[in-house]
């Protein structure tokens, strides 16, 4: 069989090149390998991809092992070659030709999809930079910005200045404002906290004092008078010492300066002022005001000043030395006793102070009231004269008139010069020889009970003479019992906040106290042992003037009482400063 | 001239300035007690905020600067020596302007926008001091160009070796010259590796398939694992470069956004305050 084989190139213009040759044999192999006659260098093409044979009259081509041909974009193992027929090698075109008078088959083998050039191929490949792996830095620049500018500012601004649409964008859980909030408000604000314009009213301007007082409207002056007023304030706005967005309690200043911004030198600021100066507890503190009875009267009140001994005199009115009471042992109606502090100060409901001591409740188990204790063991009523004699009088009446033992023991001389009533009536000479008998009896107990004998031993009696009464003109007067609640009534001192340390640690000269009129209180030196002002000293407590004071705590004049010289209805903040 | 870094730059004038203004800064704020303790609104509060928000204009104006190539305001070096000194400062002079305050609201979201743009400066300066010298390492008298090139060179030689050889050794030549690619996605870039490359399949299949061959065969499919390895090489070093000059350039792509971001969540913060002052 012989075979012209074509093989076709293209020149520059791109028109076929055709270099002519011919080859014997009985078949022809195609492939890339070398001793392939149809020799087709190119990797797409199988070392030996296919043969060409004759086989019954007719030549065919075949393709060897696993490669393939392709005719007309199908894949085929076997076709017979005609002229025209074209089939694809690999990246070759075989194309068969009219075969010239001297050949059997005639072919033209053309490279039809040559390989991209190796560089420019792999540079097309390859992204090398990260703008060409598609990072972008003016896309996300000019995004961000405009979602930022639109989200933050100009949503917020149009909702702020749209009424009806801050009515119902207020509703909402996230409203516009809400990323402009820069803290949690005080817990009283909370209720407003969803409409940033109640307090923020204006644009661009401060809150204005006349919107804290729409609501705080009866809050009086921080000051006793108009003049201390404008003097400490002069134009500070509310909101200068109570900034808002500062979590639940930010909205009450805690630090040192709000006391002594004007405490410090109040001396200086209002020259008729009682009041010490003081600026922080460690440095300049004045010595503690202890406050105290002077009497029984209810305003008969005074502050002392604790270096002051001379006057440092309590009069309660109650005669009760603590040296016999914390003796190491007592006798009692039960036997022996020890005393303690908690024996009679209990702790309050709250903790923090004490409940009052009762004489019910502290006194009476060894204090009794019995007034014939020979004879009964009933006593008088606590609290009363009065009620004191009328028990006394009933009793003596009740024996004379029925003339029986009202306890175990015989009343001996009591039946003396009365007669029995003898299961008859009591005649009126009878009843009335009684009576008189009682009254008398009485009286002389009571003298005994007031003056020598039960009350006198707590109390501060005074025996009263005068004309008529009914107790035939002798009456005693009680002095009533002021007892502190608190000796340092301007402070707060919670006593459960020092538990850990015992009662004689601050209190340490009451066990040898032989009078009521002594006061223990801790001075002002003690606190400074463990307190420290406002700056931090190791091992002690920062205490600012707020740890032991309120800001003119309620009760307090003037936080509540409307100063003298305020007009009413007028709050001091706004009669100071007009309508700012 | 002598080569001068961005650090120390005039005898490190800039960190002199700097810590000048952190020590100022920091003792203002330390002396400083207000009546409701400190924040943005005191009155160091705003001199701390009006000093911050210029610095930022300033800083961001470093993009305008450094395309003027013609300005003769300084040179660029010392820009970029006071852009980072100064832009370091920030952290501070912000910090103590919010008083440590921190909550999810569009102040914070300035701040954590401006630590973000400091953070990546701060890799931004670290890389632009490591890695040009590690790019020179990697690529020695060669360029990405001249790497490209010999790589293509060494397909050119792999196809005509491999034609006398088996299939299954052409067909990993041509896939290796076809499929081989440096870079990629920017992750691919910056891991410098690509797992599924063909080039380094071609290596590890030649030796592979040369334990199979004899004679004539075996000592083509030498050559042709020789060439194939040099490729390897090259190809390592190609992407090893690509790898260092995106971690050079990626931090710009957070730095440059962010800070157009920290433009106008700043606009949004000073307009919130003072409108609702």
């Amino acid at each position: 069989m012989r075979l012209r084989l074509a093989t076709v190139t293209r020149n520059r213009k791109g028109q076929p090149v055709r270099a002519l040759r011919t080859i014997e044999g009985d078949s022809f192999a195609i492939g890339r390998g070398a001793q392939c006659p149809i020799f087709l260098p190119d990797p797409r093409v199988a070392l030996e991809h296919a043969t060409i044979f004759r086989s019954e009259g007719a030549t065919r081509l075949a393709a060897v092992g696993t490669a393939t041909l392709l005719v007309e974009g199908q894949h085929s193992p076997e076709i017979a070659l005609a002229p025209g027929s074209y089939v694809e090698v690999g990246p070759y075109g075989v194309t068969v030709e009219v075969p010239p008078p001297d050949a059997d088959l005639a072919l033209a083998v053309e490279l039809k999809r040559p390989l991209p050039d190796d560089l420019a191929d792999i540079k097309v490949r390859s992204r090398m930079s990260l703008t060409a792996a598609g990072l972008a830095k003016r896309r996300p620049a000019w995004m961000l910005l405009g979602a930022l500018l639109l989200l933050f500012l100009a949503v917020p601004v149009i909702n702020a200045v749209i009424p009806p649409l801050r009515e119902v964008t207020a509703k909402f859980p996230w409203p516009p404002d809400l990323p402009w909030n820069p803290g949690p408000l005080a817990a009283g604000h909370a209720g407003i906290a969803h409409d940033c314009r109640v307090c923020h009213e204006l644009p661009f301007v401060h809150v204005r004092d006349r919107t804290c007082l729409k609501c705080h409207g009866n809050v009086t002056g921080h000051a006793a008078t108009p003049t201390a007023q404008a003097d400490l304030f002069g134009d500070t706005r509310c909101a200068n010492c109570h900034a808002d967005h500062k979590g639940e309690t930010g909205l009450v200043r805690s630090d040192a300066g709000l006391c002594a911004d004007c405490h410090g030198d109040l001396k200086r600021r209002l020259p008729d002022t009682k009041l010490a100066d003081a600026r922080d507890f460690a440095k300049a503190h004045p010595e503690f005001r202890v406050t105290l009875w002077r009497g029984p009267g209810k305003g008969d009140v005074v502050r002392v000043v604790q270096t002051d001994k001379a006057n440092l005199v309590e009069r309660s009115g109650l005669r009760f030395p603590h040296v016999l009471h914390l003796q190491q042992s007592i006798r009692g109606p039960k036997g022996r006793v020890v005393l303690e502090c908690r024996s009679c100060h209990v702790p309050d409901a709250a903790g923090r102070s004490f409940a009052p001591v009762q004489m019910t409740k502290h006194c009476s188990d060894c204090h009794t009231l019995e007034f014939e204790p020979a004879v009964t063991s009933r006593q008088v009523p606590h609290g009363s004269v009065d009620a004191v004699m009328l028990t006394m009088q009933e009793f003596y009446a009740s024996i004379a008139l029925n003339n029986i033992a009202v306890d175990t023991v015989d009343p001996g001389d009591i039946r003396r010069g009365i007669p029995r009533p003898a299961g008859g009536t009591v005649t009126e000479e009878q009843r009335q020889r009684a009576q008189a008998w009682a009254r008398a009896k009485a009286e002389k107990t009571a003298q005994d009970l007031f003056e020598a004998r039960v009350c006198i031993v707590c109390h501060e009696v005074v025996k009263m003479t005068g004309p008529g009464g009914e107790r035939g003109g002798i009456a005693w007067n009680v002095a009533p019992v002021r007892l502190a609640s608190s000796w340092l009534p301007k402070s707060q001192f919670d006593h459960g906040k020092h538990r850990t340390y015992k009662c004689e640690d601050c209190h340490d000269k009451v066990a040898k106290s032989k009078s009521s009129a002594d006061v223990n209180i801790p001075d002002v030196e003690s606190c400074r042992v463990c307190h420290a002002g406002s700056e931090p000293v190791a091992n002690k407590v920062v205490s600012t003037c707020v740890s032991c004071h309120g800001f003119h705590l309620p009760g307090h004049a003037p936080w509540t009482k409307r100063a003298a010289g305020m007009p009413d209805g007028a709050p001091i903040a706004l009669a100071q400063r007009g309508t700012r | 001239m002598r080569h001068q870094s961005l650090l120390a730059y005039a005898k490190y004038r800039y960190l002199k300035v700097a810590a000048a203004v952190v020590a100022v800064t920091v003792a203002a704020y330390a002396l400083h007690r207000p009546p409701a303790g400190p924040y943005g609104g005191t009155w160091l509060g705003y001199v701390l905020g009006t000093v911050g928000a210029l610095m930022i204009l300033w800083l961001l104006w470093f993009g305008v600067r450094k395309r003027r190539y013609s300005s003769t305001a300084g040179t660029l070096l010392g820009w970029l020596s006071a852009h980072v000194y100064l832009g370091t400062t920030l952290l501070v002079i912000a910090t103590l302007h919010a008083a440590f305050q921190v909550g999810w609201n569009v102040h914070t979201l300035a701040y954590v926008l401006m630590v973000l743009v400091i953070l990546s400066g701060f890799y931004g300066v670290w890389v632009y001091l490591k890695l040009p010298a590690a790019i020179t390492d990697t690529l020695a008298e060669d360029t990405l160009e001249s790497l490209l090139i010999k790589i293509a060179d060494l397909d050119r030689q792999a196809r005509p070796l491999a034609l006398s050889l088996p299939d299954a050794c052409n067909r990993l030549v041509l896939a290796a010259s076809l499929g081989t690619d440096i870079g990629g996605s920017w992750r691919t870039q910056i891991a410098g590796r690509d797992p599924d490359c063909p080039t380094i399949a071609a290596v590890v299949g030649l030796q592979a398939i040369g334990k199979t061959l004899r004679g004539e065969q075996a000592r083509a499919n030498q050559q042709l694992y020789a060439v194939m390895v040099r490729k390897q090489e090259l190809v390592a070093r190609a992407r090893r470069a690509v790898a260092l000059k995106a971690r050079i350039d990626v931090w710009l792509f957070v730095h440059v956004p962010l800070s157009v971001a920290l433009l106008a969540a700043l606009a949004a913060h000073v307009v919130s305050v003072f409108f609702y002052w």
